[in-house]
């Protein structure tokens, strides 16, 4: 899983703002207690994203949801790890989720 | 002839403009009268200009103020009971004065301090804003957000009593494109920053003072029809975004990004929704034969 740990349980961060807007998300981070935010802190996710962004509850481990999600979506599990892995990757380097 | 007081109407909502100095006809820059009414109306901002520095008023918040924001132009503070805004000229292009704003926080009532600008100059300026900032979007962010509405980046155009608006980064053609749809009989309502809020159930676009490269701006409205993102192409092409993956990018792109707290970002948020499901967005790419009029024109009526 490259350097994404299996066991790590990942949060979302508490400043996000979230309008879902048919199966996909706007997420934005409110900076400064909520006021401020940029072009640079507004992302959109797809589908895939979206349905990843609301298993990351603060309790399940990576290896948990991936299987769960291989189970839900009756595809394989390697096929599930590469795309968990790339968009939580993804969520990292955004600051939209924080390992506990 | 001077007075103390002048009033502005923009997207329903009256300006009320009272100050401590004459309001005289240059005042405020010529555009300004395409908006100026009599009175009051139903829903109604008040600013008021102050000519000195607001000191005082300013310890008073100190207290409790907290920074929230400050780069180039701007420092920008909440208190519990106000906004403080304060402007000092960085750009080439910006006013040569400081002011700060002092702006209740539904933003419907604002006092504007400046010791900056004397009698003289208050009669002469031709000021681009009402704050008498560089621009009034810190008061429209504000407001039009608590009126379901935003600001985007974009071309307005009524064509025949249809709001469409021309959106797309800068270099991907607004301004071409207008100057096409200008040639064919269409009203143009602004070239920059338009203005829209839902009144009643429908979506309206509003010309406003905010304006562009285009002087020829408007004081009219329409009900919006559609959203276009321009891309340059070699042919003629209209296409409706069916995922909203692709749009919903552009769209934020597109969206001025207002100073709010979370429940006016929440509200902002749920407009862009509305938005989004209520009127069609098209992929629009055009070449320079004018031909995508007729195309626009077929598609709205």
């Amino acid at each position: 899983m490259n350097d994404i740990a299996p066991d790590v349980i990942y949060r979302q961060t508490e400043n996000a703002l979230i309008k879902e807007i048919e199966d996909e998300l706007i997420i934005t981070i409110l900076k400064n207690e909520g006021f401020q935010s940029s072009d640079n802190l507004i992302y959109t996710t797809n589908k895939t994203g979206s349905v990843i962004w609301k298993r990351i509850d603060g309790q399940t481990k990576l290896k948990d949801l991936i299987k769960t999600l291989s189970e839900e979506y009756n595809a394989s599990a390697d096929i599930i790890e590469k795309d968990v892995t790339a968009i939580v990757k993804d969520f990292l380097q955004k600051n939209l989720i924080y390992p506990i | 002839m001077s007075v103390n007081v002048k009033y502005y109407a923009v997207a329903g909502i009256t300006i009320q403009v009272n100050s401590d100095l004459p309001i005289t006809e240059n005042t405020f820059h010529p555009r300004f009268k395409l908006f100026e009414v009599d009175g009051p109306g139903v829903d109604n901002v008040v600013i008021h200009h102050h000519f000195y520095l607001p000191d005082p008023l300013l310890k008073n918040h100190d207290s409790q103020k907290n920074e929230i924001y400050k780069k180039d132009q701007w420092q920008i503070y909440k208190t519990n009971d106000a906004w403080i805004y304060k402007f000092h000229p960085v750009f080439p292009d910006d006013p040569d004065h400081s002011a700060v704003g002092i702006f209740n926080l539904n933003h419907r009532h604002v006092d504007i301090y400046t010791c900056d600008i004397d009698k003289v100059k208050y009669a002469n300026h031709h000021f681009n804003a009402l704050t008498l900032f560089n621009s009034d979007q810190v008061l429209f962010s504000k407001i039009l957000s608590d009126r379901n509405g935003l600001i985007i980046h974009s071309n307005g155009f009524d064509m025949d009593g249809n709001g469409i608006l021309l959106a797309g980064r800068s270099g991907a053609g607004k301004s071409t494109l207008s100057k096409m749809l200008k040639a064919d009989n269409m009203k143009i309502l602004c070239d920059d920053r338009m203005f829209i809020a839902r009144p009643g159930t429908d979506f309206w676009i509003y010309g406003n003072w905010c304006h562009g490269s285009v002087p020829d701006i408007s004081q009219g409205s329409a009900p919006l029809k559609a959203i276009f993102f321009l891309k340059q192409s070699k042919t003629n092409q209209i296409v409706l975004f069916k995922d909203v993956s692709a749009l919903i990018p552009l769209l934020m792109k597109s969206i001025v990004k207002p100073f709010l707290d979370k429940e006016g970002w929440d509200k902002t948020l749920t407009t862009i929704k509305d938005l989004i499901e209520t009127i069609p967005c098209y992929q629009l790419e055009f070449d320079l034969s004018g031909n995508i009029c007729k195309n626009i024109r077929n598609l709205i009526n």
